[in-house]
């Protein structure tokens, strides 16, 4: 008896040699790479999964202000109740570097934080052609483009296509609005710039630099607030400071003339992102700026009911550059796509046809004005109420160019801000900025 | 013959004995080690490996090449003015932060350990900027350098009369950015400092008043050597941090303007996480490796010359 216990019994040194055996197992298991999920099959969905199983919610992942209007939309519009999948509205991180990074680390690991994404135009091109998003023309209905109007549908083509497939169908579609102070234009008996010539004149009208006043503010720090605006102005003298042609060259002149020579911009400008711009505005530090639809809702909100005044927001067309008036400002857009990795192929396709469905995005502009866009049964639905308006005025001006592109965004427009800013802040001259921007572009192929 | 045999068998069994305990002790030794040991291999030392490896590599996930290319990163780096900026900025900046933070850290030390009523309380209230979080810190400083609602212009219009504009220029950027860094991370050397100064033994200080020495001479022959080590040691560790954070120039310039506070971990962030060119950006990244293991062997070096005994 005693000799089969020490039979049994585990010597010290098989011990030792067990548990670092096991150690080690354990250690190089955690190191090993996870294969990559495989996709389901697609035409598996909620119908045909087995009886008693339980249904995997679809999960979509968007922005915080989005939130609410995306889960009110989903549970309005029986989302749940159509297709047998319940949904999850997850919240996406405010600003691409981070989702950037968050998406790049999940499929590298072989896992996806959502199954479809609300994303923006910088975010489109890294993520199409790091091959993260389903291609998405076979689930459009016929007839699906009829709907929109050519200015959208060439934006889809440029931002939302990479090698001819698409992946990423527009809900948001805004652009910079030019934002004046009606009382103030009003009092100094000054109209409304038609030209850059007439925003230059504005200077010694509005501007009183001891006091920190100035006729014009905007949000040009690096990390694409620069770039927004740099692409805006470009547009307005007929190109894109991506080709770093003789337009982009005015369109620096201009700038740093109205920064330094002719007192118009405020130059902490550059500094500056969009919250501290409205906050100089809502301040009655400036006359007018080019701003983005969420200043609409800004300017009226409970913080600012004091100060808000309809003739202190005032919507115009922007001033027109030596471009002409049809290329006066440009839009950019959010949209939906799905994540090609994702676990519920089924799930996600339908929740991606229930959202760019006609009637969905009809109830949805009633939901939220997220979901405003130039889609024709959008905008006849919101009848011009809110933002619709001036979307109207702009899209029925012909005001509307392609916003300058770039086959590696994120890249040319760190550049472009690099080389841009380094001049406009004095640190090297147009020639040297021109040609460092040249110079970094002609690298990225 | 029999005897000598039997010898013979002992001695081996002796020597299996002594061997057998030594390959347990061994085998002992190498269990206890094997955790640790992977545990740093797979955290530390596989991920700089795989950095080096990267580095010779033209990996980029969007335009998706993954080919050798041998030293081409760290040709294409020395031309690359975004890269030669960041490395200047980065120098100034570390060098800079490091002095002033223990410039500034020493003096509230010394400040900290006088005796003064409430002295518990300002110690306390000392760590507060150390335990913002830094990115916090760089986004709050962003708005109190507001030029139309910051408190800082706002005060220096009052004492002068002129508006304040921060981040218009290279040379005030990079002030800024230096002086919010040792705002930050001074309170937390004094503290490392303050213990130093605690345990430096009286005695001495009343020695060298009876002496004649004055306060001057009490603080550089007794209270500077002492914390010399210390200095060295918090001194090191300023560098190694600071060389490789960028969330402060994130949330406060993000780089600019131009590039004048764009610091190499900026860049390593961009090129990686932005551009996914994870080649380039591991390339950048053993360079900034090469630095901090440079500045690492020479600050051991200084701090075993600076050992001090009374």
């Amino acid at each position: 008896m005693e000799n089969q216990q020490s039979q049994n019994r585990i010597s010290r040194r098989q011990f030792l040699q067990i548990a670092s055996i096991t150690a080690a197992g354990a250690a190089l298991a955690a190191c090993a790479v996870p294969a990559l999920p495989a996709a389901p099959d697609a035409a598996a969905g909620a119908a045909s999964a087995a009886p008693g199983a339980e249904v995997q919610p679809v999960r979509i992942a968007v922005g915080g202000w989005a939130e609410q209007g995306t889960k009110d939309l989903l549970t309005n519009t029986g989302f749940t109740e159509k297709t047998g999948f319940p949904f999850e509205v997850m919240l996406r991180t405010d600003t691409k570097e981070t989702e950037l990074a968050r998406m790049a680390s999940a499929v590298q690991a072989g896992n996806v934080p959502y199954d479809v994404l609300d994303f923006e135009d910088e975010l489109a091109t890294s993520f199409s052609q790091a091959g993260y998003m389903r291609g998405l023309d076979d689930l459009l209905p016929a007839d699906f483009w009829a709907e929109f109007p050519d200015a959208m549908v060439e934006n889809h083509k440029i931002w939302s296509t990479y090698n001819g497939e698409l992946f990423r169908v527009l809900h948001n579609w805004e652009m910079p609005y030019w934002y004046y102070r009606k009382d103030w234009f009003d009092e100094k008996g000054v109209e409304v710039p038609k030209t850059w010539d007439d925003v230059r004149a504005l200077g010694p009208v509005f501007t009183d630099e001891a006091n920190g006043v100035y006729a014009q503010t905007e949000g040009m720090i690096k990390g694409a607030f620069l770039n927004v605006y740099l692409a805006w102005i470009t547009l307005q003298a007929g190109g894109s400071p991506f080709d770093v042609g003789p337009e982009y060259e005015t369109s620096l002149q201009y700038i740093h003339d109205l920064l330094h020579d002719d007192k118009v911009l405020n130059p902490a400008s550059l500094q500056k992102d969009y919250n501290q711009q409205n906050a100089d505005y809502v301040a009655d530090k400036v006359a007018f700026m080019r701003q983005w639809p969420f200043f609409y809702d800004v300017a009226r909100s409970e913080d600012n009911k004091a100060w808000f005044d309809e003739s202190k927001v005032q919507i115009a067309l922007p001033p027109a550059g030596p471009g002409g008036a049809n290329m006066l400002t440009y839009a950019a857009g959010w949209g939906h796509g799905i994540v090609k990795t994702t676990p519920n192929m089924a799930g996600a396709e339908a929740l991606f046809k229930h959202l760019i469905d006609s009637e969905t995005a009809v109830e949805a502009v009633k939901t939220s004005y997220w979901f405003l866009s130039a889609r024709k049964p959008v905008l006849e639905a919101s009848e011009g109420k809110g933002v619709a308006g001036p979307l109207k005025m702009y899209s029925d001006a012909g005001a509307l160019g392609v916003r300058p592109f770039h086959p590696r965004f994120v890249e040319a427009l760190t550049v472009i801000e690099d080389t841009a800013s380094a001049y406009l802040t004095d640190q090297i001259t147009l020639e040297q900025s021109l040609a460092q921007a040249t110079d970094g572009l002609a690298k990225l192929g | 013959m029999a005897v000598s045999t039997q010898v013979s068998t002992q001695n081996n069994r002796v020597r299996r004995r002594i061997a057998s305990a030594g390959s347990r002790r061994l085998l002992l030794f190498v269990a206890l080690i094997a955790p640790v040991f992977l545990l740093r291999f797979a955290t530390a030392a596989y991920p700089i490996l795989q950095t080096i490896r990267l580095s010779f590599t033209n990996q980029d996930l969007i335009a998706r090449t993954n080919d050798f290319i041998g030293l081409q990163n760290y040709r294409t780096m020395l031309t690359d003015s975004s890269v030669t900026g960041a490395l200047s900025f980065t120098l100034i900046y570390v060098i800079a932060t490091t002095i002033l933070d223990l410039v500034v850290g020493l003096m509230i030390a010394l400040l900290l350990n006088t005796v003064f009523f409430g002295r518990t309380f300002v110690r306390t209230i000392n760590l507060i900027p150390w335990a913002i979080p830094t990115i916090v810190a760089g986004y709050m400083f962003r708005w109190l350098l507001d030029d139309q609602f910051g408190l800082i212009p706002y005060l220096y219009q009052l004492v002068t009369g002129d508006r304040m504009v921060v981040f218009i220029n290279a040379w005030s950027a990079r002030t800024a950015v230096i002086l919010v860094q040792v705002w930050k991370d001074a309170p937390f050397i004094a503290v490392v400092l303050l213990a130093g100064l605690q345990g430096v033994g009286q005695d001495l200080y009343e020695a060298a008043r009876v002496d004649g020495a004055n306060a001057l001479q009490r603080f550089w022959r007794i209270t500077i050597p002492l914390v010399t080590p210390l200095l060295v040691t918090m001194g090191l560790f300023r560098i190694i941090w600071t060389v490789a954070s960028f969330d402060l120039v994130y949330g406060l310039t993000f780089g600019g303007p131009g590039v004048a506070t764009t610091v190499l971990a900026l860049r390593i962030f961009q090129q990686g996480i932005l551009f996914f060119k994870f080649g380039y950006a591991s390339a950048i990244a053993v360079v900034l490796l090469l630095l901090v293991g440079v500045i690492g062997v020479l600050g051991l070096w200084l701090f075993r010359r600076t050992d001090v005994a009374y």
